[in-house]
């Protein structure tokens, strides 16, 4: 050792490195389980899709179910409501994008855009208002959609905002039929 | 200050002056690494770096397994299941924090079997001795509590038995019983409170760990041969000790190092007399 500074030392600089290399793969080894803990645990995760029966909802009525910690209005329209919403033109829209996590982001917000089936039935949005995340009341507003009594944003038929402070129509998620009577969320 | 002579920490850069002035934490910090250790401790004196490193892994594990637990009595144990199944790599962190908790006892039981073969308690090292005592009362308390929390059938008997012992007290024993439990018998006040203190316990026990290493900072520690090394000037002081923080940090990363440094060291050291009359200070390799 007392010649230490006569050599190059190649030999301890390998097993500095090798020992410093080991120690920053150890400290990783560690670190990762600790971070990785906080994320969204097996119950939660499995609980990204949901199956949701709808077979006994009436025209004319709302079901609301939380998926993923948020209330999604699923609603039956009546004959009227349908053709209200698809009598709309573009040039009345606040938003004119679909805002349909089903669609490409390009997609207009005409009727036949948001409403799951072709028949326009089945109207599937978030619950949740696009100004400051209140959730609105259904079958209420100047339009016969949503009001949102928090800062009164009117949404129609099809969940379209039309009057107020909200930015965005109501955001329709990933859904599809399994079947007729029952939705797939997620 | 008392202990051992040495170096101590001279801040170099302007910054480092400007806080050293201040505030003189890197000076404590070196000051506690740098310590001068006796250059022939055997493998006896790492259990102290373990312990360390045990409570760090107790409260690390445990602050963790905080943030997935429920302490009620209806919720408990499926929070641990919860833990066991769902949570990312829970089951690894719980089983780090149950075996920590051994591992804590084995090495604490190795640790205060040093000191009695060696003396460590004998003067001038009593307060270091009674602390660990202390230290050693809260690491069974905080055991018994946290073993409770899993709400099972030995969790419950335990903590109606170990309460039991309380109550055998004359006099007062049932009242005092009564107290600790929240009411008749175990119940949801019960484990609420030992939840409580298993997490405030292992914190007063890292209080009582710096004040225990302090203690044995100022007397100089111990070591194999009995005879105190010698420090009546700097220069004596180096033929007999090492620094604790030897060289690079990469050689402390093995954390259970306390024995390979110095088996490091006294090679380094092999140039300067051993004036210990050493029977241990021959190089582990």
């Amino acid at each position: 050792m007392s010649d230490q500074q006569d050599h190059p030392g190649t030999r301890r600089d390998f097993l500095y490195y090798a020992t410093g290399g080991a120690t920053v793969v150890a400290a990783g080894a560690v670190a990762f389980p600790l971070v990785n803990q906080m994320n969204a645990s097996a119950d939660v995760r499995a609980l990204a899709s949901i199956r949701v029966d709808i077979s006994t909802i009436q025209p004319g009525t709302q079901m609301t179910v939380k998926w993923r910690g948020k209330p999604v209005f699923i609603r039956r329209r009546t004959p009227d409501e349908i053709e209200a919403a698809r009598a709309v033109t573009m040039d009345e829209l606040v938003d004119p994008k679909a805002e349909n996590d089903n669609l490409s982001p390009e997609a207009n917000a005409e009727d036949a855009n948001r409403a799951l089936d072709e028949a326009g039935e089945w109207l599937i949005t978030m619950g949740v208002c696009t100004h400051l995340g209140c959730v609105p009341l259904d079958h209420a507003g100047d339009f016969g959609g949503w009001f949102c009594p928090c800062h009164g944003s009117h949404y129609d038929t099809a969940g379209r905002i039309r009057k107020g402070p909200a930015p965005r129509n109501l955001l329709v998620p990933v859904v599809k039929f399994d079947g007729d009577t029952t939705i797939v969320l997620g | 200050m008392a202990g051992i002579p040495h170096d101590h920490y001279e801040p170099q850069k302007p910054v480092a002056k400007w806080l050293h002035s201040r505030l003189p934490v890197v000076g404590l910090l070196y000051d506690t690494l740098m310590i001068p250790t006796p250059k022939n401790l055997n493998w006896m004196w790492i259990w102290g770096i373990v312990l360390t490193f045990c409570l760090a892994l107790q409260i690390v594990t445990g602050v963790i397994l905080a943030m997935h637990y429920t302490p009620h009595i209806s919720m408990a144990f499926a929070s641990i299941e919860h833990i066991m199944r769902d949570v990312n790599g829970g089951y690894m962190i719980r089983y780090a924090h149950a075996n920590g908790a051994s591992l804590f006892f084995f090495a604490v039981y190795i640790h205060m079997f040093r000191g009695l073969y060696y003396g460590s308690y004998k003067a001038p090292r009593e307060v270091t001795w009674i602390i660990g005592m202390l230290i050693y009362l809260l690491m069974m308390a905080t055991g018994f509590l946290g073993y409770v929390l899993p709400w099972g059938q030995m969790s419950f008997w335990g903590a109606t038995v170990i309460t039991g012992l309380f109550g055998a007290i004359p006099f007062v024993g049932e009242s005092l019983q009564a107290w600790l439990l929240g009411g008749p018998a175990v119940d949801n006040a019960t484990l609420n409170r030992f939840f409580s203190l298993h997490y405030l316990l292992p914190f007063i026990i890292a209080g009582l760990v710096i004040v225990h290493i302090w203690a044995f900072h100022t007397t100089g520690n111990n070591n194999p041969t009995g005879v105190e090394v010698r420090r009546g000037s700097k220069a004596e002081a180096e033929r007999d000790t090492v620094p604790f923080w030897p060289t690079t940090s990469s050689r402390m990363s093995l954390r259970c190092s306390s024995s390979w440094r110095s088996s490091g060291r006294s090679l380094a050291s092999c140039r300067t007399t051993s004036a210990i009359p050493t029977t241990t200070s021959k190089p582990i390799r």
